[in-house]
């Protein structure tokens, strides 16, 4: 029994360390005061959760108006800006990755490092080098999708019900 | 004797089956194995080959129609789900499988450590599954990698840099290993040819052993000798209808759930999370940067590696077993708790 609450107690503490340890450093992570960081934060919302205009927006206001403002090209963040408001997230993406340098990358040759950024692109290669947004999962299903789906469900439903017949006297599906 | 139609119809039956049998030696497979082999905890490893059974044949399908060269990789994952008939259906199976072949591989390697199947004579098979887990997680981040969006880009950044980071040991993953060919070509060959045959490899050595030291007791059954036995193809068979319901639950999701397509890499910039099993990395990659990463997978795969090196008891009871068990809470707490940190943080720049 003490070798038990001794496992509780160790778990409790190994937890509480790392929740504590894992907020501090979010946290920490705060409001930068750096436009370049403020504009890579607007384009990972764009790329990972481009449904959150309030926040995208947060972050290109908060870039233009930073207290270190180096490295970023603030007119084409301006520009960003009202493309985002008028709903040109394709756009306002590709401006706000041109204010900081960033630009597509043309895959002709061995990959750079992340912060690297290649020569501009040159003849053939410039029509490459466009800039695709998200290509959702799905956008509703059609006639086809619901008749995969009910198919799928009756091949799960026959295997759980196949597998709960096949099951051993003493033992069940959970067990 | 009177012969009836049903009796014509069984003894064709079982010529045929005969026949095969003395072809293919098909019985050789009804050896007895214990009841509880066809419990579904017992069944995790079988349900993890199954989903690797699926994870092939839709690889297949995909490479077809996939080039991997990186001025055309992105345009041709986009080409398989907009132009490809079914292709975001097949694609959406093999993402899901993908998934489900690191959750059930997960779920039996705890089973296993559970119930101390791995203790002596089954060390070696242990190993063996630890191998196969970390060929799992190489599968999972090479597939990321090659459908070359902007969390692909990311992702081979930071193997680059790990490469660079093992100095000569990492010289496979970084760029300067093959000149002729780049990078993101020869991924892609690791995650269709060079992890998936390493796997098969593996999976008959372990499959092997199992035949070699039997399945494994389970603790819940005191008195092991006096256990029924059933023959394994009744094991076989039970496997079969949980893969069907496996196969039916990837379907579902493939259908309601299809994954994206990330845009095609812009340089210069670092705005991605990677998959959510390597979440937990991210959380030690943000506090202590990309060595961190590492240090974290190194020291999860010491541990994995040094479990039957060090629970050397013959108990395999985990209620008599609150040591191994606490090891096991600890490390189970700061995964669980370190991946949930970084469901809570925006994506940040650690390259460069």
């Amino acid at each position: 029994m003490r070798g038990w609450a001794a496992v509780l107690l160790l778990v409790i503490v190994v937890g509480s360390v790392v929740s504590q340890a894992t907020a501090a450093g979010a946290h920490g992570q705060g409001e930068s005061d750096e436009s370049r960081q403020l504009v890579l934060q607007a384009i990972a919302y764009i790329v990972d959760d481009s449904g959150n205009h309030e926040a995208i927006l947060d972050k290109i206001k908060d870039a233009q108006r930073a207290k270190h403002k180096e490295g970023v090209a603030l007119d084409l963040v301006a520009q960003a800006q009202d493309l985002f408001e008028a709903t040109d997230v394709h756009q306002a993406r590709s401006l706000l990755e041109r204010s900081i340098g960033a630009r597509p990358h043309r895959g002709t040759g061995e990959p750079a490092p992340i912060r690297e950024v290649g020569p501009p692109p040159k003849g053939a290669e410039a029509g490459r080098a466009v800039p695709s947004d998200t290509l959702p999962g799905r956008d509703g299903l059609d006639g086809a999708d619901w008749a995969v789906l009910a198919g799928f469900l009756a091949i799960g439903a026959v295997g759980v019900l196949l597998a709960v017949r096949m099951r051993s006297a003493k033992h069940g599906v959970g067990t | 004797m009177t012969t009836t139609p049903e009796h014509i119809g069984t003894t064709r039956r079982r010529r045929v089956l005969d026949a095969v049998d003395e072809r293919l030696g098909v019985t050789a497979l009804q050896y007895p194995v214990p009841e509880h082999a066809n419990n579904l905890a017992w069944s995790l490893g079988g349900l993890t080959a199954a989903a690797f059974a699926i994870l092939v044949v839709t690889g297949i399908v995909l490479t077809q129609f996939f080039n991997p060269n990186p001025d055309a990789a992105n345009a041709s994952v986009r080409h398989i789900v907009l132009d490809v008939w079914g292709g975001r259906f097949v694609r959406g199976i093999h993402f899901w499988a993908a998934q489900a072949m690191y959750v059930l591989a997960v779920l039996h390697l705890l089973r296993v450590f559970i119930t101390g199947s791995f203790k002596r004579p089954r060390e070696g098979n242990w190993l063996i599954g630890v191998a196969m887990f970390a060929l799992v997680i190489g599968a999972l981040f090479t597939g990321t990698v090659i459908k070359w969006d902007q969390e692909g880009f990311e992702a081979l950044g930071h193997n680059l840099e790990i490469g660079r980071l093992l100095g000569g040991l990492g010289i496979w993953f970084t760029d300067s290993f093959s000149r002729s060919l780049s990078l993101l070509v020869r991924l892609y060959v690791a995650h269709i040819a060079i992890i998936p045959g390493l796997i098969i490899g593996l999976l008959t050595l372990h499959a092997a052993l199992i035949r070699r030291h039997g399945i494994s007791p389970s603790p819940a059954v005191p008195d092991a000798p006096e256990e029924v036995r059933e023959p394994f193809t009744r094991h076989l068979r039970r496997l079969g209808a949980l893969s069907l319901a496996l196969v039916g639950l990837l379907g579902v999701l493939a259908v309601l759930f299809p994954p994206a397509i990330g845009p095609a890499p812009v340089e210069g910039i670092e705005v991605t999370k990677p998959l959510w099993m390597f979440w937990w990395l991210y959380t030690l990659e943000n506090q202590w940067g990309v060595a961190a990463i590492l240090w974290g997978t190194g020291a999860l795969f010491a541990v994995l590696v040094l479990v039957p090196f060090v629970d050397r008891s013959k108990e395999r009871s985990w209620r008599k077993r609150p040591a191994a068990l606490a090891l096991l809470a600890v490390v189970v707490v700061l995964l669980v708790a370190l991946t949930v940190a970084t469901a809570f943080t925006s994506p940040a720049a650690h390259l460069g």
